[in-house]
Parts: structure tokens; sequence; C-alpha cells
């Protein structure tokens, strides 16, 4: 079993109008887990409740063997998230320097400055005259300049265009290379997740509703198109969910590869992540 | 540390270099050129409480968020704000000495100017004074932004000023007598200023403890 660089056990966080958990996940060492959910699901609350940004009510973070409260353990992770980094009056050079003084002897300044000359990004100019996808890239930079073991990314190529995004998921690529190196990130682009992910996790409405590897996932859920008589035929805990309309049945579906064989006559494609998030939905909105 | 004195310097230089310049050159050309040094007094306390207009920037770019996964901790992070404020202060008591010495060595430049020299010890009296008022501004600004939020925080401190003033009032006007304090010798105001100054250093240091427990509390 590969070592985890990360392992959230019993996580729990109570809001007034919200409960996360109990989560347990793990980040295992060398791979990139994609955290899916609806908008509200707590995938932000739960990453910043990995990265120390908050403190979970109950539960143990175990972070790169260390705690998230810990100084020296932050030290070893690079944080993207969407809205949050250096003022926009700031320039790169700036965030550099700022930064050289926060990591120490951590950071390195020539691996900072081939990031910027790699992401075509000026170090004179003020971030607030950056575009989104610039500022995310320098956000990236900054997360990856001090060799970090585990990159926390919420919702990094959020609202950028299919160029930026393909450039951004190469590099995670690359940097998952190095069996020491992780990646969690959270996104709603599930296309994305689908090319660089080895495995989802699925939140919602607080709860972890699963965390398998990606390519038995999409092997596993299929679509099945059919009426409403095919469908009684089917051993139950097959189908998840089932939308009826006014020509047949949509149903999501465990073990496709079953289905197609006791329903050969039947159409039933293989499911996308999307699918699988808008059934499950569908499920428990009834 | 060094990481965070460093993007301190780099918001207030960036933001406010022009307007502290501007500030500066009027409070100043003001002092001199009128003789009436109570402007040079007030540049002290201006660049004590700047570094409270930080937060204000951090709150925009959502800073605390990313700084709570950096390796730093609350106590460095808060303590940035607090050394800064204490640095505003050593500067505005250096500009304004200077520009009460420019005073005293100029002869009058306009012919309103009042051509009075301020004696070394009521410079210092008023830099005591002054310095006691920026620390108090500073250690009541800093903890409230934190535990509420810059915009509130000024609200609070306008309620606060407000009460203390009024209870001063009230108290002067109940008992006259103790306004007679103020008529004491030089020596006496001088010492009693002193003492002001140090414990207002101490509530200084009691302000950053306090600060850093809000901050590890506080939750985003």
């Amino acid at each position: 079993m590969a070592a985890s660089t990360a392992a959230l056990r019993g996580i729990t966080k109570q809001y007034k109008d919200f409960t996360l958990g109990p989560v347990d996940m793990t980040v295992p060492a060398g791979n990139i887990v994609g955290l899916i959910g609806e908008n509200g699901a707590g995938k932000t609350t739960l990453l910043k409740i990995l990265c120390g940004v908050n403190r979970a009510d109950d539960g143990t973070v175990d972070l790169l063997g260390g705690s998230p409260a810990d100084a020296a353990t932050r030290a070893k992770i690079g944080v993207v998230f969407e809205d949050a980094f250096f003022y926009g009056s700031f320039t790169a050079a700036q965030v550099g320097r700022s930064m050289t003084g926060v990591y120490g002897a951590r950071w390195n300044a020539e691996t900072f400055a081939g990031y910027l000359r790699r992401f075509g990004l000026d170090a004179g100019k003020k971030l607030k005259e950056y575009s989104r996808g610039m500022r995310l890239k320098l956000s990236l930079a900054a997360a990856l300049a001090h060799d970090p073991e585990l990159l926390v990314l919420d919702e990094a190529t959020a609202g950028l265009d299919p160029v930026v995004r393909g450039e951004l998921l190469d590099l995670f690529l690359e940097f998952i290379q190095d069996e020491r190196h992780s990646i969690i990130m959270s996104s709603h682009i599930t296309a994305d997740l689908e090319q660089v992910a080895d495995s989802i996790a699925y939140l919602h409405n607080g709860q972890l509703l699963f965390h398998e590897n990606k390519d038995e996932l999409l092997q596993s859920y299929g679509v099945l198109h059919c009426g409403e008589d095919v469908l009684t035929s089917l051993p139950a805990g097959l189908v998840v969910f089932t939308r009826r309309g006014a020509y047949g049945c949509e149903s999501l579906v465990r073990e496709r590869h079953t289905v197609q064989e006791l329903l050969p006559e039947a159409v039933c494609d293989a499911a996308r992540l999307d699918d699988i998030m808008r059934f499950y939905s569908g499920r428990d909105a009834q | 540390m060094k990481g965070l004195l460093y993007k301190e310097w780099a918001i207030l230089t960036s933001s406010y270099k022009q307007s502290v310049f501007f500030i500066a050159l009027l409070y100043g050309g003001i002092s001199i050129l009128t003789g009436q040094t109570g402007m040079a007094y007030a540049l002290l306390v201006v660049f004590s409480i700047l570094i409270t207009s930080t937060i204000s920037f951090d709150e925009n770019s959502h800073w605390d968020i990313y700084a709570r996964t950096l390796p730093v901790t609350p106590a460095q992070l808060v303590g940035s704000k607090y050394l800064f404020g204490l640095c505003g202060l050593a500067l505005g008591t250096v500009c304004t000495v200077l520009i009460v010495a420019l005073n005293n060595v100029l002869p009058p430049l306009l012919f309103w100017h009042t051509s009075y020299k301020v004696p070394p010890l009521e410079c210092l009296a008023a830099l005591l004074a002054c310095g006691s008022m920026a620390l108090l501004l500073v250690a009541l600004l800093l903890p409230l932004s934190y535990r509420f939020n810059s915009v509130k925080a000024r609200s609070w401190l306008f309620l606060i000023i407000g009460v203390l003033g009024g209870c001063i009032g009230l108290v002067a006007s109940v008992s006259p007598d103790l306004m007679q304090l103020f008529n004491a010798s030089d020596e006496v105001l001088l010492t009693g200023l002193v003492a002001a100054f140090v414990g207002l250093l101490a509530v200084y240091f009691v302000s950053y403890k306090v600060c850093v427990g809000i901050y590890k509390r506080k939750e985003y």
C-alpha cells in the first residue's frame, strides 16, 4: 500500500446551517486526487482544514507526517486558492521577495523566476493588471517554487480558457512525476479531473459519498436509457437513480458491463463525472 | 518574519508613497510657514496609525486565508503589524523633530508667522503626548480590526473615543480640582508624560497578545 501524503480521519466541521463530515479520506503519495461536489458541498471547507486555515471540530489531520497547525509542516505544502493571494498592488517580483523571507532556505528564487518566464509573466507588472489566468499562474509559481510535497488546489483552473487549462494540467502531470509529490485539487471542470486525476472523491452535502480510482469509477458507472418495464428487471443495487421522462427512463447504474450483459438491447453509455454528480444530486433532491 | 515585514513595507510604499509624501510636505510646510508646529506633531500620529489601514488591503485580497497556509505563525503575522506601528512611530518622531528644528532655525517666512522657538522640553513633552496617543490608537484599532473588520473597527473606535471623552468631561465638570493637575510644574508634567508613554507601551504589548489570541481563534 502506498504511503499517504495526507490522511483525514473523522473530520467534522459544524456551521449554523451546514455540517461537514465525518470525512475519512487519504491522499496517497504520488497521486492526484480530484475533489468534486456541488457548490456548497464542503470542498473548500475540507481543503481549508487540510491546509491549516481552519480547525476541524472533530477528527484528525495527518499532513506529511505532521499537523497543519505546525508551521514547519506547512512549509512543505503549496496552496492555490481561487481568490486569496497578495494584494493587487504587488508585482510578481515583490511576491518573490516576500516569499523568500517567508520560506527562507526552502525558497528557490531561480525556480520562481523560471516559472515566471515559462508562464510569460512580467515580474514588474502589478497583479491587478494581470488577467485571471496570469494571476493563477503566478499563484502556482509561488506554490511550486519551494518544492512542496503536496499541492493543494482549490478551483485553480476555474474561469480559464482551454489553452491555459491545458498548460496547467501538463504542469500538474509534470509535478507528479516525482513520486514524493502529490496533488489534491477541487474543480467543477470534471473534464480536467478525468484527464489527470488518479482518484476521485465526491463530496455531497458535506458527506464523502465515495473516493475511488478514477478509471475504475468511469469503467463502472453507466447511463442506461430504457423503458420503465425494462428497468424493473435489473437486480436491486445496480440502479443509483432514475430520471423519468415522457419517452423513457435515464438511469445511473453501477457495474455497467453487468447491466449491458443483462440488457443487451438497451443503450448503456459510459458515465462521465458530470453524469455521476447530476444523478446523485437528483437522488437526494427527490 | 522578514517576508511579512517586507510585505507590509511593499503595501505601504506602493499604496501610500505619494499620499504620505504629500501629507508630510503639507503638514511640514504649514508648520514651518506659520510657525504653528502642532501640525508637525499630528504627522507623528499619522505615520504610526498608517499600518492599521493595511488590514483593509488584506481583507480585500483575502490575504489571511492564504497566509494561514504559509510557514508563519499567528504571532508573526500579527507581530509584523505591531512592529511596523512602532517603526511608523519612530519615523514620525524623526520627521516631527526635523520640522520643529527647521521651524526653530528658519527666520519668519510670512508676515503672520509667529517667531516662537519651541524649547526642547516642550518638544519632548508634545512628542510623548502624541506618541502616547498614537500607541493607544494602534493598540485599539488592530485588535478591533481583527475581531470585527477594518470598517467596523473604525466605528468602534469612534464610539470608544466618544465614551472616553464623555467620561473625562463628566469627571472634569464634577471635580474641577482635578484640572489643577495641569497647573503642576514642568518636571511633574514631564514625568507624568513619560510614565504615560511607558504605560502605553505596555498597553501596546498587551494589545499585541490579545490580537494574537483573536487571530488564532478566527475562522475563514
